[in-house]
């Protein structure tokens, strides 16, 4: 094992962003790497006034000239509604919004007051519009996107394969437990320890798995968790109630051949409840899944072993 | 040469040229045969073995049901799903005892 540890930790899209490379030149890779995320923030950021992701949303209804890179968002937020079938849908900006998530978590922490609200399933994905030549978004008049199922993933991958390409090495970006790797894998692979919190330390209860290639991406409704009024509240929305998701696992973990995969694919299976395994497994998608009771189950080959607790 | 012995050589000659017929003749047919016989082996083999979706060499059991730990694995690919578009590894996770470098989890 030759993985040179130089963990640097920022704070990017709301979340934390580390980064580990397999031989010199950790300093110039940090610098890559919070470039890149800068350039995705500014573009995706639900929280920026000035991004244009704010922008869009602003004018709903009307066609928006954005930097190419939301385009690119958009655009991997809309495959993802569609391979899941719209059940990973970047239409929930407003739901999430009425649910008091409208600023940067950090401030949502404390609760937001009481909010009566019915459920509704959300706009839907297929009124988006994006012209990838123009550079342009229109969503519909009143739907709001919301990146934050599919943005993360994306910008650590583009993170990762800049810093590889610059460098020549392997990479490991990991932001807010969306992990992406490129380049060439130390012997014996990226060790990564799966856990519900990727906050909670690499010591945290769970279960350490070495990855080659691609990605591991977490999706969880233990954290980013708030009370509106008594009402407790997470990030994951069902698009078809707009109200967080009430199933049966709380956390799911997915490798994939790309982080971005692997995070639609974890979050899907969240929303899917019961039939999530089965979903994941007709995708050959290796994946960990826990039950809020804490019983674990193991699909497509996700490995039994490693130190698991 | 006397007539009986042209005669007799025309007649052999004759037998000759009719069982060397009946032997390429024969051959033709085995060798066909054959190539059949064994494509559709061949076929059968492949069919029986399809390719595993991730490097089973990474995955370090096969086995269904719960462990010891009360971990549970999924049985295995059913083929009767629908495949999708969202790509599976090149190689399934492996157990690593190593110190972990990142962490996954929800945020």
């Amino acid at each position: 094992m030759s993985v040179t540890v130089e963990a640097v930790e920022t704070r990017a899209l709301g979340t934390t962003a580390r980064i580990v490379v397999d031989g010199p030149g950790i300093d110039e890779a940090t610098e890559t790497m919070v470039a890149e995320l800068e350039v995705v923030e500014q573009a995706c950021s639900r929280f920026r006034a000035d991004s244009d992701l704010s922008r869009v949303n602003d004018n709903s209804g009307q066609t928006v000239r954005v930097d190419p890179i939301l385009v690119e968002a958009v655009e991997i937020a809309l495959r993802a509604a569609r391979v899941t079938h719209g059940l990973v849908d970047p239409t929930v900006g407003a739901a999430i919004r009425l649910l008091g998530y409208d600023r940067d978590f950090s401030a949502v922490v404390d609760g937001t007051p009481a909010r009566k609200l019915q459920a509704q399933r959300i706009p839907g994905w297929r009124g988006v519009v994006i012209d990838p030549v123009r550079a342009t978004v229109r969503v519909p008049a009143g739907v709001e996107l919301d990146l934050g199922a599919t943005a993360k993933a994306f910008a650590a991958e583009r993170a990762a394969s800049r810093v590889a390409a610059d460098l020549g090495c392997g990479v490991l970006v990991s932001l807010g437990g969306d992990i992406a790797v490129a380049g060439a894998a130390p012997a014996g692979g990226w060790p990564i320890r799966v856990t519900d919190d990727h906050a909670a330390g690499l010591d945290a209860p769970g279960q350490t798995i070495a990855i080659q290639s691609g990605g591991v991406a977490t999706s969880s409704v233990t954290v980013r968790r708030w009370l509106q009024g008594d009402q407790a509240r997470h990030h994951l929305i069902d698009p078809a109630t707009g109200f967080p998701v009430d199933g049966p696992f709380r956390t799911v973990s997915v490798a994939a051949a790309s982080c971005v995969d692997a995070n639609i694919a974890s979050t899907a299976a969240i929303v899917l409840g019961e039939e999530g395994p089965g979903w994941l497994r007709a995708r050959h998608l290796p994946s960990r899944i826990t039950r809020h009771d804490g019983r674990v189950v193991l699909v497509a080959g996700w490995p039994t072993g490693g130190p698991n607790r | 040469m006397p007539r009986k012995s042209r005669t007799t050589r025309d007649t052999g000659l004759r037998q000759v040229k009719t069982t060397t017929k009946w032997l390429a003749g024969g051959a033709a047919v085995l060798t066909g045969f054959f190539a059949v016989w064994e494509g559709r082996s061949v076929h059968s083999a492949s069919a029986s073995t399809p390719t595993p979706p991730v490097a089973q060499s990474q995955s370090p059991s096969a086995s269904s049901g719960t462990d010891n730990s009360g971990v549970s694995q999924d049985p295995g690919y059913d083929p009767s799903y629908s495949n999708g578009n969202l790509q599976a590894p090149d190689y399934a996770p492996a157990p690593s005892y190593q110190p972990p470098v990142a962490s996954s989890g929800g945020s």
